[in-house]
């Protein structure tokens, strides 16, 4: 073909042969682009239709645990081995393991997940959040970075949560670009802001730090933590006054309230004494009161041997102002574990609230005999004692509890008034 | 084929594809596999003779928490021969058949146990052990501190100690040959001190939290029974004690409470470490105390027996998320050679440790990420930890011993295996960089255990430091200095003649809070007279220096805990040398 197109030619010397007349060059390029689109469709195929390599089940030690939480990853377990290929069923496996500290095969079960369904943030987020605490922090940002990847530009926690990452493990810079990406997506973002500060402290650059900390200053997930590192700053910029209002104020302020984060859902399928016990704290925090009473009454049914229960159950009745309940649990609490100090300190408490001094005086004494450097103790006992017109007894007892805490102020005050 | 999928295929095409491309390109692109380093230490403990397992007390489903926390060691020539001895304390309570072990080495390195009629072996809820010569004889002395409780034993010389009394309680006008020593809380951490500058040494008792033995805790994770936590109890102020000199016939008078006079009472913590030195650089020593999962505390000497804590101004009482950590031991020294030593502070498994570098003097920041530490190999829950030359490159390395505080799964047959982890160890590159070097480093490193205390000294006349490591429930171990290819070094013991100021008259004892310094050419070490640091550990007092090729020293200078400062020659290096306070030339201006 090529031959004959040169003999008909009059190209000079040197120049290119044609490739063919231009219907075969068509027919040519449909050709190999047919091909193209074929295997495409072909290995796409493949891809979709061929299945996963999925991990072995893992098999966690479940000797000696408590058995509801057995019997909870046994049920997962068993819908995992029963569909292999269901999200879902890995998905429960990897919380409940996690909810239950089984933390490597957990890590496991989320793999699982994120390879059976590619499209979630969740699964590879949950595992990096695992991976994290591990022994090799930095196998944890591979997940964070595809989590980041698939979320929304609104959700930006995998990006903050690698940005955090990133910025412990010395990669400043890189955590910089990601916070930056954060503000891009979401400006005004009070985390990346705080990162930024963070940033600028590792930078040296404490005007730049104090701008983002200023930013931050109010906001409730932030204000004690950029409260610290702005006396911090503030002592370096030579703002010694600056710094020592800060140092004052912080002492004023509450804990940081957490991040929004999809990790507390882990904690909802804890299951099990321990587990029970932790949801019904979450619950009272959220201010949940009454389904946090309704699980704790569940559970007392089920472990009705349990001080522990017994015990969350009387400060559930006394928050919820059923003295009279309170103190009946109280008692079986105490029934249960007569030896433990802190069940005869809440008793006293109760007495005390009730103004009903002596019992609370005896329970009191009761918490000392069991611990004796309880300097809460003696100092609850002193005012049971004046209460009851024993000022001797109670500066002997405020006395003790200064002994033990130099540092209780109100057991100073106490005692001047006394003398 | 059935086992091949889509990622099999794809990883062989990315592979080939890789290889294709390297194959193509320079050779250079390959990192050439870093060579193996040859170990810097070997376990010789059964060698030397020290036969010495920790009884952490009876293994029963109580959990209690004392237990979990280790007891610590103190590394001190008790009887001024020379050589370096080993205190080795227990934790198996007051009832325990396991006493407190003493270890004097002999001539040929061996150890020979010299315990029995000591007056320091006894039993106890034993946690940290400082040493210093409190009555200024010239003979070092021994504070242990105890859960519950705490022990002075004065050396009597001959290798016998004596036990002075606890106070009752309140303490007596004219309390007689009390200690003063009023410990009923939990005391871990200790150090001595001159805070005044009176030439008599004090005592920093640092406490843990207000236990309440009474209350079964639950594993964070599993919930089955396990190791409280600090946060279930209330902290405690950490004690400071004045030493109230001897009267005009020469007896001693013994310690006086000074908590509340000096401000100490404002803040309290469960502490774990301790560091007393000048850290704020005009000349007073200060008081740097680790909390276990609460803010630091930073006591800034006022120098007028007052202290004012400033940890979060200075930098040192969070990490650099303003979150308060889980602080346990505490390293201090100068790793990058600028005249600023760095504080490092070990935390629990999930976090990092901090290395709060200072500069400007006075300020701190944590720049552990940044100098390499936490790019490691593995990590874990770290307790004791020194800064130490080990191959005497002019760099001091590091090392820290792990243990868990919490089982990560079900307890095991072995009850402390479920707490055990490896050690580590880390190489100063020179400029305050580190590397991990722990997996080059078996006998350290190599095996998990339940590390708690970790104290370092020089057992042997190459001037090399060694390490000894105590675990919970299990055995310490000797592990002795092999690092190939070590450089020149130099030793200081720097020591104030007793009967200054109208004292004692005894052998002079070490100058507790002096600052060593050695100049050649260009270059300038500095060093701290301060055993107490790592973890309830006290360290060999002696100060070293590794100085790489550095064959000449101009000039050792120090800077005494009175303030003033002098100036020694060194006429040759690999040696050790003692400065003795009023025999150096004065420093101008000092």
């Amino acid at each position: 073909m090529a031959k004959g197109s040169q003999s008909k030619g009059s190209k000079p010397p040197g120049a290119a042969p044609k490739a063919g007349p231009p219907a075969r060059r068509r027919l040519r390029v449909l050709l190999i682009a047919l091909v193209v689109v074929a295997g495409s469709a072909g290995g796409y195929w493949v891809y979709e239709a061929w299945p996963p390599t999925l991990p072995d089940v893992p098999t966690p030690d479940l000797a000696g645990v408590d058995p509801e939480v057995a019997e909870a990853v046994a049920t997962a377990r068993a819908a995992v081995i029963a569909d292999q290929r269901s999200v879902e069923a890995w998905a429960r496996l990897a919380m409940t393991l996690d909810a239950h500290h089984y933390p490597a095969e957990a890590v496991i079960c989320y793999g699982a997940a994120s390879t059976l369904d590619r499209s979630s943030p969740v699964w590879p987020y949950l595992q990096a959040v695992l991976l994290q605490s591990g022994p090799n922090p930095e196998a944890a940002i591979p997940s964070l970075e595809r989590a980041a990847s698939l979320v929304p530009r609104n959700s930006p926690m995998p990006r903050l949560r690698l940005a955090d990452l990133l910025l412990q493990l010395g990669r400043i810079d890189d955590a910089d670009k990601q916070y930056r990406k954060v503000l891009a997506d979401k400006p005004g973002d009070m985390h990346a802001q705080f990162g930024l500060a963070q940033v600028s402290v590792d930078k040296h650059e404490y005007q730049e730090a104090m701008r983002y900390l200023e930013a931050v200053a109010e906001n409730p997930h932030t204000q004690k933590r950029a409260c610290v590192l702005s006396a911090a700053v503030h002592e370096r910029l030579g703002n010694r006054e600056r710094a020592d209002h800060e140092r004052r104020r912080l002492a004023e302020l509450p804990a940081d309230a957490p991040w929004p984060d999809i990790i507390a859902q882990v904690g909802q399928v804890r299951v099990g004494l321990h587990g029970r016990l932790l949801r019904a704290e979450f619950l009272v925090q959220e201010g949940n009161n009454m389904e946090a009473a309704a699980l704790i009454d569940e559970t007392v049914r089920k472990y009705p041997q349990s001080d522990q229960v017994w015990a969350a159950m009387a400060y559930m009745k006394e928050r919820n102002k059923d003295m009279a309940g309170a103190e009946k649990a109280m008692r079986m609490t105490i029934q249960l574990a007569p030896k433990q100090a802190e069940h005869h300190f809440v008793m006293g408490e109760f007495m005390l609230s009730l103004r009903r001094y002596r019992e609370a005086a005896d329970a009191y004494r009761k918490a000392i005999e069991l611990r004796p450097v309880d300097a809460d103790a003696y100092l609850k006992l002193g005012d049971c004692l004046q209460q009851q017109g024993n000022n001797a007894g109670a500066i002997a007892a405020y006395r003790q509890a200064l002994h033990y805490r130099p540092d209780m102020s109100e057991v100073k005050k106490r005692l001047e008034k006394l003398k | 084929m059935a086992r091949l999928n889509r990622w099999g295929v794809a990883f062989a095409l990315l592979t080939l594809t890789g290889i294709l491309i390297v194959g193509c390109t320079s050779s250079q692109l390959v990192d050439a596999p870093a060579a193996p380093q040859a170990p810097w230490f070997a376990d010789v403990t059964d060698e030397v003779g020290l036969d010495f397992t920790h009884d952490a007390g009876p293994i029963d489903g109580t959990y209690f928490m004392p237990q979990s926390m280790g007891s610590g060691a103190a590394l001190f020539d008790f009887d001024n021969d020379g050589r370096l001895d080993i205190y080795l304390v227990q934790n198996g309570g007051p009832k325990s058949g396991a006493k407190n072990k003493l270890f004097q080495q002999q001539p040929d390195g061996r150890f020979k146990d010299v315990s029995a009629g000591s007056g320091l072996d006894f039993a106890g809820y034993g946690m940290g052990v400082a040493v210093a010569d409190v009555n200024n004889d010239g003979l070092p002395d021994v504070y242990v501190s105890e859960y519950a409780g705490g022990k002075l034993l004065l050396n009597q010389g001959g290798g016998k100690f004596q036990l002075v009394p606890s106070p009752p309680t309140p303490l007596p006008k004219d309390e007689g040959k009390m200690s003063g020593i009023d410990s009923q809380i939990w005391g871990t951490a200790v150090s001595f001190l001159d805070y005044n500058r009176d030439d008599r040494i004090d005592l920093v008792v640092t406490n843990y939290v207000a236990l309440d033995a009474s209350r079964p805790c639950n594993n964070p994770g599993t919930g089955g029974r396990d190791y409280c936590h600090p946060v279930n109890f209330k902290g405690t102020a950490t004690r400071l004690y004045r030493n109230r000199g001897s009267d005009a016939k020469g007896n001693w008078l013994g310690f006086e409470d000074r908590t509340q006079a000096a401000g100490l009472d404002h803040a309290t913590g469960p502490a774990l470490g301790v560091l007393c030195a000048d850290l704020n650089g005009d000349g007073w020593p200060d008081i740097f105390v680790a909390n276990d999962s609460k803010a630091n505390h930073l006591w800034i000497n006022q120098k007028n027996d007052t202290f004012s804590e400033e940890a979060v101004p200075r930098g040192v009482a969070y990490n650099t998320r303003g979150e308060a950590q889980a602080n346990m031991g505490v390293a201090y020294g100068d790793i990058d050679g600028n005249g600023l030593s760095s504080l490092f502070v070990t935390h629990i498994g999930f976090e990092y440790h901090a290395l709060w570098k200072q500069g400007p003097r006075g300020l701190f920041q944590d720049q552990a990420a940044a100098a390499g530490l936490t790019k490691t190999t593995w990590r874990g829950t770290g307790f004791g930890t020194v800064f130490a030359d080990f191959d005497q490159d002019g760099a001091p390395d590091l090392a820290l011993v792990n243990g868990r505080v919490f089982r990560t799964g079900p307890p095991t047959k072995s009850h402390w295996d479920a707490y055990a982890e490896r050690n580590q160890l880390f190489a100063n590159a020179g400029a305050g960089k580190f590397r991990d070097i722990s997996e080059s480093n078996p006998a350290l490193c190599g095996k998990p255990n339940v590390g708690r205390g970790l104290a370092v000294g020089t057992f042997s006349e190459s001037g090399a430091r060694d390490l000894l490591v105590t675990t919970a429930g299990g055995k310490a171990r000797l592990l002795r200095n092999v690092a190939p290819n070590r450089g020149h070094w130099l030793m200081i013991r720097a020591v104030q003649a007793s009967g200054v100021r109208g004292l004692g008259a005894g052998s002079p004892r070490d100058a507790i809070g002096a600052e060593v310094r050695v100049h050649a050419g260009t270059r300038r070490w500095q060093g701290l007279v301060q055993p107490s640091q790592s973890y309830l550990c006290s360290n060999d007092p002696r100060v070293h220096f590794g100085l790489g090729a550095v064959d000449r020293v101009d000039a050792i200078e120090v800077l005494w805990p009175d303030g003033s400062e002098e100036r020694f020659a060194c006429p040759s290096v690999d040696r050790i040398i003692e400065v003795q306070r009023g025999k150096g030339e004065p420093v101008q201006g000092k």
